[in-house]
């Protein structure tokens, strides 16, 4: 990357969920911007669901939400109306046609999902593929699991023991060979091992290249033989669900169950991730590519290190970055989002001492007590920096909430939305 | 229903306990032992993993030295699986080190401990991460031994011999007849229930534990306990081939030990309170003043990263002498001076001189109860022993790869066999035969493995498998295991979901609660583990 003296309109720091959807937003309102980002985040873990007040059951979520803000007050969802809120993630899951948005009457509700661990989860929306209709469910259906035995990764023991503790359905095993499958399909599985290990990202990537129709129904027919197999007395009459870990691929997911459900003539689902889950790289991709599409520059493996007022003008911020290979580089810019989540931050981020210091010689206090409804931070005397926080990334820097405060409360995409929306909002007025 | 009376009852599940179990069932009585965590949770499983040549006590204390040179060559044949005879050297790093060498060497000869001096150059050539300024090194007969498998295979046998261990069960209450103790209340920790078990002899082997059974008894002289904490850090990286001392008078974070692919490196010296023994806290400065002492041995230690940390409690019986001049030796107290008969406690000594310590206390037992049965720990194998099972086999046999091998080679011995066959067992019928499935990455423990503790070494919740197997204890923090780990419980196990979502969180506490002490790179990857099971996973 070439040094420039020209300002950037608003750098991003950090490339997860919060960054890249900011982008998105500030692109389409006609901002500029560029993105800079060191590389993992909380973003690759993400397992597939949209949280929001995950802890609260109660479908009621603007009822849940005035009780939340009276309870948490200083918690970054605190400050928005819900209206506000309603409207945000609507004009999210209207831009992401690949997840579910879960609504009663019109109303944003909480609504269960199975997560890996086999607990009940509610969220207000999910990647599309992602099994959730539990309202079928009775003591009379049956659920099929699939086990494939390559894959190290699924707890399907786990999840069909609560299926029946708490809907008192029956559940079957199905094991599977992905060996097995590339023979059929007359593929070579040592290239997508590593190891003598068949890699996940590999196996998804296999599907992806092999989605022909042809290819689905030797699959289709595979798995029906094994039913047949190895249980000879169940009757499909009876069975409700088969439930896939998230593996089909990493772009044709959506035809490859579609697909197996006409051909086995049952509804196909996926289960939600493990960790570092291959859902969260489908959603990384499409954002990836839409950030492609909008030409936005992603600068990546770039780690933000220091900052300060620039000298040219006291309006602008000069950037300080690091590249992979050690090369130091300075960025001019008007606006700067930080966006560098909670949990993979790197340089000043990684100590506190460092984090605090490069903030209040720029006179800027951290942690602060509390954070403007605009996720703006305010100089000592109080007049906005032009630096901004977006997602996960305001759980360091808000004093009064705690580690737990942050997994307990809903920390999640839900706070990516609403926070990167609202700074894009406030950009556009400042415009 | 007629009570079972028990021939002997012995309280506590460390090291101690487990070995006179075994001492005393091989004897052919018939007893009970019960602890009330997992067996090896106390002192036992917070230990330093060393098999002393008793080199670093000819200084102080030559009696319990000499027992441990005789102990380290019995153990090393009764228990070549779960022991490494990688030897250990005593190294000067600078003057005074270097004058010390004369008195040790006097020392070890008067004690009838070996060492040989050997040139520094050497040792550095067998040990290149270690101080390059070393100018004096004397080789000794120091060893790894694991403190967990040691245990589990102490009570494994014990049980083949018709012993009956409950886990989880604590001592609460003696029960007295006039002076006479005849038996003893436990409460189920798991079961929530309470017990009355019988017997003629009581043996209180609870470590730094042990005043608490007396609380019941009127004592003139009643134990006075002088807990020492000691902590110990381990680092990632197999750093040194042979345990590493320090040539001086044993102090603080001078001593390495090499356990699997990772040294622990340790220890302090610190007072503590009776109240305080459940909830050992490890401080940050400690950690970073045996890391800084450890330096002068390996001066790269602190480059590496830290996985864990722990503290145990020395039950050093208070003498008013300096806390680590107190006696290493064991002590056995018989309540009959006191007026009290049929209860006998046993305290002290080290790991390795544990199978003596259980030899004297069960000669006692016996002659109590006049029965006439002689002692054969001495040359009976321990389950597993009886032969050494090198890595090549494990490798040609279970078809798993170098590291998994070598890693085995430290724990199963020759239960190879029986582990083969549950490597077939746990291979899912519809999927073609295969390599055993790796469940913990960091420690290489696949499924067989956890099957078969499952199935012989008596698991009670999940947590047990991590001292059973090292599942979990490698640099992730058990992230990337524990999910599959309770995934095979669910298969295999009638427990419900809500059981192993109570156990994995429980199991995953004991993980996270170092957090407060942890550097920066361990501080956060526990907060990922937190986000994967409560926020990705909702456990609650
Ligand atoms: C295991 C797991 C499961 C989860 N499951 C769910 C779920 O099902 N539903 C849900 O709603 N939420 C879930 N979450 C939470 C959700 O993934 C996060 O809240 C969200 O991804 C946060 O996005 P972010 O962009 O704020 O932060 P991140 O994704 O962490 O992004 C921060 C980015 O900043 C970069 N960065 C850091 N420091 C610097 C620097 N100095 N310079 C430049 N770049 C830097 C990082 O490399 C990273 O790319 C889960 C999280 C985890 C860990
Ligand atoms: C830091 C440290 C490092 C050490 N390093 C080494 C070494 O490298 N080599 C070596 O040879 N020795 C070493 N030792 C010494 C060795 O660890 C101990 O001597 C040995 O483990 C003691 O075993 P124990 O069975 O007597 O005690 P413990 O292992 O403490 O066993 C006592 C058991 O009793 C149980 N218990 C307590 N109260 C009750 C009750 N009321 N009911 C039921 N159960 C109860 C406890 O839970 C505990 O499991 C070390 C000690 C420390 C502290």
């Amino acid at each position: 990357m070439k040094e420039n003296n020209e300002p950037i309109e608003v750098s991003i720091i950090g490339g997860g969920f919060s960054g890249l959807y900011l982008a998105i937003l500030l692109k389409m309102k006609g901002i500029t911007c560029e993105i800079f980002t060191s590389g993992t985040g909380a973003s690759q873990f993400w397992v597939g669901t949209v949280d929001f007040l995950d802890y609260r059951q109660n479908r009621d979520l603007e009822r849940s939400f005035k009780e939340f803000q009276k309870e948490v007050p200083h918690h970054p969802y605190s400050f928005f109306p819900f209206s506000k809120i309603e409207r945000s993630f609507t004009y999210f899951f209207s831009q992401f046609p690949d997840f579910k948005m879960f609504t009663e009457n019109e109303k944003l509700i909480n609504r269960p999902v199975l997560t890996s661990l086999g607990n009940l989860k509610p969220c207000i929306g999910i990647w599309h593929s992602i099994f959730h209709e539990f309202q079928y469910l009775t003591k009379e259906s049956t659920v099929i699991l699939v086990d494939f035995s390559e894959f190290f990764n699924d707890v399907m023991y786990l999840v069909a023991k609560n299926l029946h503790d708490t809907f008192a359905c029956s559940y079957r095993i199905l094991n599977l060979s992905f060996k097995t499958i590339f023979d059929l399909i007359g593929e070579n599985g040592d290239e997508i091992s590593i190891k003598d290990k068949l890699s996940e990202y590999r196996i998804a990537s296999f599907f992806d290249t092999h989605s022909s129709m042809a290819t689905i129904s030797i699959l289709g027919n595979y798995i029906k033989k094994e039913i047949i197999k190895q249980f000879p007395k169940l009757d499909m009459k009876h069975v409700d669900f088969i439930l896939f870990p998230p593996i089909l691929g990493l772009k044709t997911e959506k035809k490859i169950i579609e697909e197996l459900s006409k051909l086995l003539n049952l509804k196909c689902k996926e289960l939600v991730a493990l960790s570092p889950s291959l859902i969260s790289k489908r959603f990384d991709s499409e954002l990836n590519e839409k950030i492609k599409s909008l030409d936005i520059p992603l600068h990546k493996n770039y780690t933000f290190i220091d900052f300060n007022k620039d000298a040219n003008s006291k309006m602008w911020w000069k950037l300080k970055f690091m590249n992979k290979k050690g090369d130091l580089c300075n960025i001019h810019s008007k606006c700067v989002v930080f966006a560098v989540g909670t949990l993979f931050q790197e340089g000043p981020f990684a100590n506190v001492e460092d984090f605090k210091e490069i903030f209040n010689k720029n006179l800027l206090s951290i942690p602060i007590s509390k954070i403007s409804p605009s996720y703006e931070l305010t100089f000592h005397n109080g007049q906005g920096s032009n630096i901004f926080v977006a997602g996960s990334a305001l759980f360091s820097f808000i004093e009064s909430i705690t580690e737990e405060d942050e997994i307990k409360y809903g920390t999640g995409l839900g706070l990516s939305i609403l926070t990167s929306t609202q700074i894009a909002e406030e950009l556009n007025r400042l415009k | 229903m007629k009570e079972t009376k028990y021939d002997c009852i012995i309280v506590g599940g460390g090291i101690t306990g487990v070995g006179i179990a075994r001492d005393l069932s091989l004897r052919g009585l018939k007893l009970l032992l019960v602890e009330k965590n997992d067996l090896s949770e106390g002192t036992t499983g917070r230990c330093h993993a060393m098999l002393h040549s008793g080199a670093r006590y000819v200084y102080k204390d030559k009696e319990a030295a000499l027992e441990c040179a005789q102990e380290n060559k019995i153990l090393l044949t009764i228990a070549p699986h779960i022991t490494e005879p990688c030897g250990g050297y005593f190294i000067a790093v600078n003057s005074e080190d270097m004058d010390y060498g004369d008195i040790f060497r006097t020392e070890c000869e008067i004690a009838g401990v070996w060492c040989e001096e050997i040139n520094p150059q050497t040792f550095l050539s067998k040990e290149p991460n270690c101080n390059p300024h070393t100018i004096r090194v004397f080789k000794v007969n120091d060893g790894y031994i694991d403190p967990f498998l040691l245990t589990y295979y102490n009570a494994y046998d014990a049980q083949l011999h018709g012993a009956t261990i409950k886990a989880y069960t604590k001592a609460e209450r003696l029960l007295l007849d006039g002076d006479t103790i005849i038996g003893i209340e436990c409460f189920n920790v798991l079961t929530k229930r309470r017990n009355k078990y019988y017997t003629d002899i009581i043996i209180n082997a609870t470590g730094p534990w042990s005043s608490y059974l007396e609380k019941d008894l009127s004592l003139s002289h009643p134990l006075k306990i002088a807990p020492t904490m000691g902590t110990l850090v381990v680092v990632k990286d197999r750093l040194v081939n042979g345990l590493i001392n320090r040539l001086r008078p044993p102090g603080d974070g001078d001593i390495i030990v090499p356990s699997h692919n990772s040294v622990i490196v340790g220890t302090t010296s610190i007072p503590v309170e009776y109240e305080q023994l459940d909830t050992l806290r490890t401080t940050p400065d400690e950690i970073d003043y045996i890391l800084t002492q450890g330096e002068y041995l390996v001066p790269t230690l602190k480059k590496h990263r830290i996985i864990r940390f722990y503290s145990g409690a020395r039950p050093l019986i208070d003498s008013g002498a300096s806390l680590r001049e107190a006696s290493r030796r064991f002590d056995i107290i018989d309540y009959e001076k006191e007026g009290y008969s049929g209860f006998l406690t046993i305290i002290g000594g080290k790991l390795t001189t544990y199978r003596l310590m259980a030899k004297e206390i069960s000669d006692l037992v016996v002659s109590y109860l006049d029965i006439d049965a002689q002692c054969s720990t001495a040359d009976q194998p321990l389950p597993g022993g009886d032969r050494l099972i090198n890595k090549e086999r494990f490798e040609e046999i279970l078809k798993v790869d170098k590291k998994t091998a070598f890693d085995m080679q430290f724990k199963w011995g020759t239960f190879y066999k029986e582990i083969f066959e549950m490597c077939e067992r746990c291979m899912d019928p519809f999927s073609e035969p295969n390599i055993p499935q790796k469940i913990c990455e960091c420690e290489n423990v696949t499924e067989p493995e956890l099957s078969w503790v499952r199935e012989r070494l008596a698991i009670k919740v999940l947590d047990d498998y991590r001292r059973r197997t090292r599942q979990g204890m490698g640099p992730c923090q058990g992230i990337f295991c524990y999910y599959k780990l309770a995934n095979l419980e669910a298969k295999h196990t009638e427990k419900t979901h809500a059981q192993i979502m109570n156990e994995l969180k429980i199991a995953l506490q004991k993980r996270w609660k170092i957090q407060y002490a942890a550097d920066d790179v361990l501080k956060r990857q526990i907060k990922l583990s937190k986000y994967i099971y409560l926020l990705g996973g909702h456990l609650k």
